[in-house]
């Protein structure tokens, strides 16, 4: 701890955010218990919920309000932007409700990071990314084993024209790829990106606080400059949360295609 | 199915799409062929009680891995 703690002035010490801070109980305490990150996802499924049952009520075939326009925007993003460019045309359909809650999901929650006055993102908690990989992970297994058998699947992970000599490593490459790197980069991106934007929002604006109060000299404006550097580092937030959705569901769909190719 | 009608820039767009959704795969690959074998010649080092074959496994690894991408995404047309 002592690299976290920075003693400015007067006896007056920094406590730099750290990963335990992420481990908020709020009812009990250990394995079990009930976490803000918890409550957070249940509080995105309800606000889901709500949002598109209202919006989608009384449907017309051209939109008659903007927010029916503006859900349907979203949901045809996905539907034709993700699940049918990359699935094709032949396939998506059975897939984009999966990708559509994924994505929303994934959204909603990874907003919650800059929302006041929420600012958590529930994604900074691994175990999160990690439930939804196993599902996706799961699936694009499956599906490729259901098209081509058990032993057509592993053998399908082998792409044709490899030379002779390289063939035992690829394969133990692609092996490697499909059950370890894959489900370990979907995970790990979407919490790491959630988990090191957060933390760096937490340091400028903690850090700027403590600049600007117990500062002494000329850091208080130095603290002014930290808090105006949170403040475009909360945009650039906004922006990664989208785009990580955006990518997580991206992957699964590419996933899923590369299971239903016959030709890998 | 029902098949909207698809303007002539459509296609492009989708190839780009696709283009861009490879990239995200080739770096699974990437660390695939780095950590992947690197493991593999630490279990090797291990076993036969030498110290070289992580560093050979994590090399070789990612030689290979960078020949797989080009292979599976830049060779073709």
């Amino acid at each position: 701890m002592s690299l976290s703690t920075l003693a400015t002035a007067g006896g007056e010490t920094f406590e730099a955010p750290s990963p335990a801070d992420f481990w908020q109980p709020l009812i009990g305490d250990g394995a079990f218990a009930l976490t803000r990150p918890m409550v957070l996802m249940a509080l995105s499924f309800v606000i889901i919920a709500a949002v598109l049952l209202a919006t989608t009520k009384r449907l017309s075939v051209v939109p008659a309000n903007k927010k029916q326009f503006a859900v349907e925007a979203l949901y045809g993003f996905v539907r034709n932007g993700v699940a049918r460019d990359i699935i094709g045309s032949k396939e998506f359909l059975r897939y984009v409700p999966l990708l559509f809650t994924l994505f929303t999901l994934i959204l909603v929650n990874n907003l919650f990071g800059v929302i006041p006055p929420i600012q958590y993102p529930t994604m900074s908690r691994i175990g999160f990314p990690i439930a939804l990989t196993l599902v996706v992970f799961v699936l694009y297994h499956l599906i490729g084993m259901k098209r081509k058998g058990v032993g057509g699947y592993f053998k399908s992970l082998m792409p044709a024209g490899v030379p002779v000599f390289l063939v035992p490593v690829v394969y133990l490459l692609e092996l490697f790829t499909y059950f370890v790197s894959r489900p370990l980069t979907l995970a790990v991106r979407l919490f790491a990106n959630m988990f090191a934007g957060h933390m760096l929002i937490l340091v400028l604006f903690l850090g700027g606080e403590h600049l600007l109060l117990h500062g002494e000299g000329l850091l208080p404006a130095a603290g002014v400059v930290s808090y105006l550097f949170g403040l475009v580092m909360s945009f650039f937030e906004l922006l990664i949360q989208v785009l990580q959705a955006y990518i997580f569901v991206l992957l699964t769909a590419t996933y899923i295609a590369g299971s239903l190719a016959d030709e890998h | 199915m029902p098949e909207e009608d698809r303007r002539p820039d459509e296609d492009a767009r989708e190839e780009a799409r696709l283009n861009d959704s490879v990239a995200w795969n080739a770096a699974s690959y990437l660390i695939s062929g780095i950590v992947g074998f690197g493991l593999l010649g630490l279990l090797l080092d291990r076993l036969l009680d030498t110290s070289f074959l992580a560093v050979v496994g994590s090399l070789g690894g990612m030689a290979l891995s960078i020949y797989y991408v080009w292979f599976r995404y830049g060779s073709r047309n």
